[in-house]
């Protein structure tokens, strides 16, 4: 009598735990996603899911927090910039194919800037100005790949967690100049009375943010994730830093 | 009894022998350490700690020794000597003092080392004294904390008015100074330390900021005298409700219920702040462990806490500024 009883509350338990995730829970592709704005993590995630209730996505701050839970829970897809990906399957073997590609005014990539105060930055003498950046793959990362982009044996960075701490760095006399991207510069002018100049340069872009999957995940949960991404407002798309997006 | 208790000591004394061969032997093996940080164990020290070592990686060997204000001078020596690090890591204000006798009394031998301090109030204060001492103040800057509101808010944010005691006047001039770049005038009020409890002068320097000077928002720095229940029930609460401008708190607990005194509160983001101190023990490093002393950074990057039901006039927020924000009070905090 006993075991029966047993039996029946186990069975109970299976069906109360059990159907919410068959129904929701193992078709809703798991989401990790990595792009510093100034609109905090916690509010993108509530703004994306409005939008998008068939995915599970969840947002993060910090590259080293992103790093460690894509490490250790290996998520469906992650949305985030081309660069953090290729950097983290250098030492990883992570697998994810590129799904789906951001775009802004029709390209993949992104113009830089930098902005100092009063002045423009001779982009002749870089290796010897300090450059406050968001930080995309931890300092070190970002030092090798800036010094790359702008051609240079050894860069000086100070690196961030937030877009909004890059003008503080400029408030302070932290750095001599903060990279930004262009479309951000509004942004900053409308933030500070400080004195900015743009020093424009030519060759430094950054590629737009992507959507990376896992070779596992099955089709269906794949088309789930493009329609999602191209279902998103314009106003939405723009807070993660695009306006459009594309299959790969 | 006594039997038992002789036989289960025999029992534990090689297991008591093991442990502390381990622990000599962890001693030797983390004798290594590149970093030395001394710390209270708290958890918005932790968070720090934690970030610091996340950020540094495997590039340094850190190690953090709890010290708190029943550590001692000796303990901290004895640290020193065992791990003869690179660089100190001092958070808070126990720490900093303890070394700062340790150093005047002679007692410390062997090499000169940079020490970071962190977390302390007035920093520099504290520092004072020490050989190759840097940090970051613990103290949001004023300049952070009205550009952050000048860019949530669609009031103007043009003049702010702060009341403060005589012995703060280094540092009110200090952020008078840095807030005129962002154009922002700073006009303060001065309290006499002797006096800085009293109600009702508190009470007409309050008025005189807000009918003569006509100030767009008020900074409530955190003075405990100043900030007495007494004064909160007296002067605060009824002058603040008939307040139509911003209020700006150093410390959250003036948000919640039932004191609601504040709009807005900016205070350290404590995993940037590791990051920060992180950067600077990069820099150390590249520089074959020296680092410009004298030098007190400000803490870059903060969390923004939102009160929308504050006792006074509500703030009035540009569109989407709530995104911005860390904690609203009564939503997520």
């Amino acid at each position: 009598m006993k075991w029966l009883g047993m039996k029946r509350i186990f069975l109970w338990c299976l069906l109360i735990g059990g159907l919410p995730a068959l129904c929701f829970g193992q078709q809703r592709p798991k989401v990790y996603a990595f792009l510093p704005s100034n609109v905090r993590p916690h509010a993108l995630q509530t703004l994306v899911g409005r939008e998008a209730p068939d995915v599970d996505i969840t947002f993060f701050g910090r590259f080293r927090e992103f790093e460690v839970q894509v490490l250790q829970n290996k998520p469906d897809a992650v949305l985030t910039f081309p660069m953090v990906v290729e950097y983290m399957s250098q030492s990883e073997s992570l697998g994810f194919k590129p799904l789906i590609q951001g775009l802004k005014n029709e390209k993949t990539d992104e113009p830089y800037v930098l902005l100092a105060v009063d002045r423009q930055i001779e982009v002749n003498a870089i290796d010897q100005t300090a450059i406050g950046v968001v930080s995309l793959m931890g300092r070190r990362q970002m030092g090798h790949f800036l010094a790359d982009k702008f051609k240079v044996g050894k860069i000086s960075i100070k690196t961030v967690t937030k877009l909004e701490d890059l003008l503080s760095l400029l408030q302070f006399e932290d750095v001599d100049a903060i990279l930004v991207p262009e479309s951000r510069l509004e942004y900053y002018k409308q933030r500070s009375k400080l004195n900015l100049v743009i020093t424009r340069l030519p060759d430094v872009s950054y590629r737009l943010p992507m959507m990376f999957v896992s070779p596992e995940l099955k089709e269906e949960s794949q088309k789930t994730l493009r329609e999602a991404l191209e279902k998103l407002e314009p106003k939405v798309s723009n807070l993660l830093g695009v306006d459009q997006w594309q299959n790969r | 009894m006594q039997k038992n208790q002789f036989f289960r000591l025999r029992r534990t004394r090689p297991v008591c022998w093991f442990a502390l061969w381990m622990v000599l032997l962890c001693d030797v093996a983390v004798g290594q350490s590149d970093i030395l940080v001394f710390s209270p164990d708290i958890e918005h020290f932790d968070l720090v700690q934690e970030s610091l070592k996340q950020e540094l990686g495997e590039a340094c060997q850190v190690m953090v020794v709890p010290f708190d204000a029943l550590s001692t001078r000796a303990d901290m020596m004895r640290w020193i000597e065992l791990q003869d690090p690179h660089l100190l890591v001092l958070m808070g204000n126990y720490p900093i003092r303890a070394y700062k006798k340790l150093w005047r009394s002679g007692a410390l031998t062997g090499r000169l080392r940079p020490v970071i301090g962190l977390m302390a109030v007035y920093l520099d204060k504290e520092m004072n004294g020490i050989p190759m001492g840097t940090g970051i103040h613990y103290e949001v800057q004023a300049i952070t904390i009205f550009t952050h509101l000048r860019s949530l808010t669609t009031a103007p944010i043009r003049k702010v008015g702060v009341v403060y005691c005589e012995r703060l006047e280094p540092f009110i001039r200090h952020q008078r100074a840095a807030l005129q770049r962002e154009q922002i005038s700073l006009v303060g009020r001065m309290v006499p330390t002797t006096n800085k409890s009293n109600a009702y002068l508190l009470r007409r320097r309050l008025r005189e900021l807000i009918r003569r000077e006509n100030v767009d928002a008020l900074w409530l720095l955190n003075d405990s005298e100043l900030l007495r229940t007494e004064n909160i029930r007296r002067v605060w609460r009824p002058v603040l409700k008939r307040f139509n401008g911003a209020v700006v708190v150093g410390v959250d607990r003036l948000m919640r219920k039932p004191l609601d005194l504040g709009h807005f509160a900016v205070v350290p983001d404590h995993l940037a702040l590791g990051g920060q101190a992180a950067d600077l023990i990069w820099m150390a490093q590249q520089n074959d462990w020296q680092l410009p002393a004298g030098r007190y950074h400000a803490p870059i990057s903060v969390e923004k806490i939102l009160n929308r039901s504050n006792l006074g006039s509500p703030l009035a927020l540009r569109d989407g500024a709530a995104w911005e924000v860390d904690y609203i009070v009564g939503e997520n905090f």
